[in-house]
């Protein structure tokens, strides 16, 4: 069931991808609202159900050229950094370069990490360079598993690399 | 004309033309996986690429756009290379451009945390006071000690005080002596976490790391006495204390963490990488037993706990 939703939607990006060209932005516009109500529904359930889980997934969102996109509010230099920085595994979203995305509004942030998965980075990007300790202190540890300023570099193990999250799929 | 001969024809056209994209110096060098290589590599970078810029008689101040840049590339090399030059380097162009109001917030981070992960306290300490409301945490407080001797292979890693906020001990230590594991290691990792954690469980391998492991922290900018302290108590068996610089460990070309390297006589003998699921904990045991088989199981994890703590005690 949730591989043919999957399929459906990957179809109706597309679909957004070639009709924002070609047949101007009305339907364009209601692909996108379409978009953002299955996002509102999957933002509950999460890591699990991410919409971006592989480069292939990447490469289908990264085609669409529809502005009101996060990833295309990005300057050109920033998104090809970012993009070229995704590492994926079988699980999803392994380690991305976060520096890019400090240049969007957090709105549009939370938007984009919310299609991996990991919406709930935002605030800890935001905080990026103080610490962790929105994220990493106290008893809250255990709900913690993503380690800002690494970059994964093998099964569960990550390594200090500048502007990077390590992400618990690593 | 065989295949790969016009491939590789194909490939040098591109390069000649330049019309093959390929990433910048700085992105080749940050994805270099051995440390040590990656860190001599942006030395270099360093050398022949901003030093000259940073050096040359300027006959009017570096244009807004030429220092940003600057900024942002000694920025990438500060974070990867322990070289006071560099982070004294960095400290100075951060310091231009604060004064012509080019830095942020972010900029003001990473000045600091060059300054910290180069362990130039001092400067960091002057640095924390000019720059209030910035976000910064105050610089930890070191206790250095004399030491007397300096044996071969003596190097200093910093010890988290146990009772004093914000306090590391420098302590000298050798880490090429006798047969041991070494566990690279952060409180922030949370794959060390679980490692930690599923270790735990487990009284053998508890009595194990507290006779025979040596817990580090790999170097980096976040040198926070709170995380360290909180892992600590946490996980007594398994204390981190802080590599000084990642020159001191030549052996070491990889610093994922978390990493358990077998040394036995200044030599890294085995290793096992990472901790991606609880299957792990099967692989570490396998590890222990065959490199340390006289390591006796703990009968009674009291006695191990007193014994262990003296042992740390004089580490």
């Amino acid at each position: 069931m949730k591989t043919r939703f999957l399929s459906q939607l990957c179809l109706v990006l597309l679909l957004a991808g070639v009709s924002a060209s070609a047949f101007g932005r009305d339907f364009a516009d209601d692909v996108i609202e379409y978009f953002d109500s299955v996002m509102q529904v999957w933002k509950s359930q999460r890591l699990e159900n991410a919409l971006i889980k592989s480069p292939k997934d990447m490469a289908v969102y990264a085609s669409l050229h529809e502005p009101s996109f996060p990833l295309n509010k990005l300057a050109p230099d920033d998104k090809k950094r970012f993009l070229d920085n995704l590492q994926f595994n079988e699980k999803g979203l392994t380690s991305f370069y976060y520096e890019p995305l400090l240049t969007l509004e957090p709105a549009d942030r939370y938007k984009l990490l919310s299609l991996f998965g990991f919406e709930r980075l935002n605030p800890t990007i935001n905080n990026s360079r103080s610490d962790n300790k929105s994220c990493i202190f106290g008893n809250q540890h255990n709900k913690c598993n993503d380690y800002i300023g690494y970059k994964c570099v093998g099964k569960g193990t990550c390594q200090s690399s500048a502007g990077f999250i390590c992400t618990s799929n690593c | 004309m065989s295949k790969n001969t016009c491939l590789a024809a194909l490939i040098l056209f591109l390069f000649m033309t330049g019309l093959w994209a390929s990433e910048s110096p700085l992105s080749t060098i940050e994805n270099m996986r051995n440390r040590h290589e990656q860190s001599k590599a942006f030395q270099q970078y360093f050398i022949h690429n901003i030093q000259p810029q940073l050096t040359a008689p300027q006959t009017q101040p570096i244009d807004k756009q030429r220092l940003s840049s600057l900024l942002k590339d000694i920025e990438i090399i500060a974070f990867y290379t322990q070289d006071k030059k560099i982070a004294r380097a960095h400290l100075d162009l951060f310091q231009k451009a604060y004064k012509q109001g080019l830095t942020n917030t972010d900029n003001t981070l990473r000045a600091y945390g060059t300054l910290l992960y180069n362990r130039l306290f001092s400067e960091a300490e002057g640095f924390y006071r000019a720059h209030p409301g910035s976000g910064l945490s105050p610089p930890p407080v070191i206790i250095t000690r004399p030491i007397s001797t300096f044996e071969n292979g003596t190097v200093t890693i910093y010890f988290p005080a146990h009772n004093q906020p914000n306090t590391f001990e420098e302590k000298a230590i050798n880490p090429l002596q006798g047969s041991f594991l070494l566990v690279l290691a952060h409180p922030l990792c949370h794959f060390c976490f679980r490692a930690a954690t599923a270790i735990g469980q487990n009284a053998d391998l508890v009595a194990f790391m507290k006779q025979h492991a040596l817990w580090l922290s790999p170097p980096d900018a976040n040198l926070s006495w709170q995380a360290f302290n909180q892992w600590n108590q946490r996980f007594p068996y398994a204390r981190i204390k802080v590599i000084k610089y990642l020159r001191d460990f030549p052996l070491l070309t990889s610093w994922g963490t978390p990493t358990f390297y077998v040394v036995s006589n200044g030599q890294i003998v085995d290793k096992l990488v990472g901790w991606p699921d609880a299957a792990q904990l099967q692989k570490l045991k396998r590890l222990i037993q065959k490199h340390f088989p006289k390591a006796a199981p703990a009968r009674d994890p009291q006695s191990y706990s007193i014994k262990a703590e003296t042992n740390s005690a004089a580490l």
